[in-house]
């Protein structure tokens, strides 16, 4: 596996310098308010503009929805 | 009523793992009344409560509270349910609005939490601040409850120590409107997932015991 990573255990091309801002962007996450691990570790909200994602890394993205 | 007859039905090493488990439980609205109730009836030993809210009438659709309790604080009123259900387990309240320090006051000695926040901003605080203070410590937070039917889209999705349950889409800001099937469902999901943890750790630490 050569410049990719897994997406929801779904690969994906990777590219030098990107951010999870850049995926969340890309990949359409529509709603405001994400979980974001890259390799099981919480990324905060306020760092997905400065978190880049590492090559071969395993990245999760689940929906936040409001109600309770 | 006697404790032991309230306890008849129960599998004894099931309750021994859980009499003495804490659960923290984060809201008192449809998802945290109602997990309260479902673990108040299994035999939770304590439950951890907070809520800054009162009781309103449009609660009365989905949340495990009575139409004379309208304008009680939510957490009072509950743990005068809870008492009514099963009055030998502990119910700790308190009336705030959690922040990250108060995250880390009340709930330093729980096994398990249950997120059961309204708005989507409050749960991603939570997260983060749970990650960073608690990580060891399973989290449970619910995701997608809103609406009606779609009972097989309902599920559990882990990530380390934290889980989230619901369908992950019905967003009740997206008009979602939750009503009680389906927030009952998403709590009692989150109270069964509760006890399983609190049974695996029980019998980890006998295990270790044993060692």
């Amino acid at each position: 596996m050569n410049n990719a990573f897994y997406l929801n255990d779904r690969l994906e091309e990777w590219h030098p310098g990107m951010t999870i801002k850049d995926l969340i962007d890309k990949k359409n996450f529509i709603f405001k308010m994400l979980v974001v691990k890259i390799d099981n570790k919480l990324i905060k909200k306020t760092d997905y503009d400065k978190t880049l994602i590492p090559d071969k890394s395993s990245v999760q993205i689940l929906h936040l929805m409001s109600g309770g | 009523m006697q404790r032991e007859e309230f306890f008849k039905d129960h599998d004894p090493e099931i309750l021994k793992a859980i009499e003495g488990g804490i659960v923290g439980i984060a809201g008192a609205g449809g998802l945290g009344s109602n997990a309260a109730v479902a673990l108040a009836r299994a035999g939770v030993g304590k439950l951890i409560i907070v809520d800054f809210d009162r009781v309103s009438a449009s609660n009365l659709n989905r949340q495990y509270y009575f139409a004379e309790q309208v304008g009680s604080y939510k957490v009072e009123a509950l743990k005068q349910n809870l008492k009514r259900v099963n009055p030998w387990c502990e119910y700790e309240i308190y009336i705030k609005r959690l922040d990250p320090v108060l995250i880390q006051e009340i709930y330093e000695d729980v096994d398990i939490l249950i997120e059961a926040f309204d708005q989507a901003e409050a749960k991603q605080m939570l997260i983060e601040t749970w990650d960073e203070c608690f990580a060891d410590i399973p989290l449970i937070v619910g995701s997608g409850i809103g609406g009606i039917g779609g009972n097989n889209k309902l599920r559990q999705t882990a990530s380390g120590n934290l889980y989230l349950i619901g369908d992950g889409v019905a967003d009740v800001e997206q008009g979602f409107k939750p009503l009680a099937p389906r927030v009952t469902a998403v709590a009692g999901m989150q109270a069964n997932l509760a006890l399983e943890l609190l049974i695996s750790k029980f019998n980890k630490m006998k295990l270790n015991d044993l060692r």
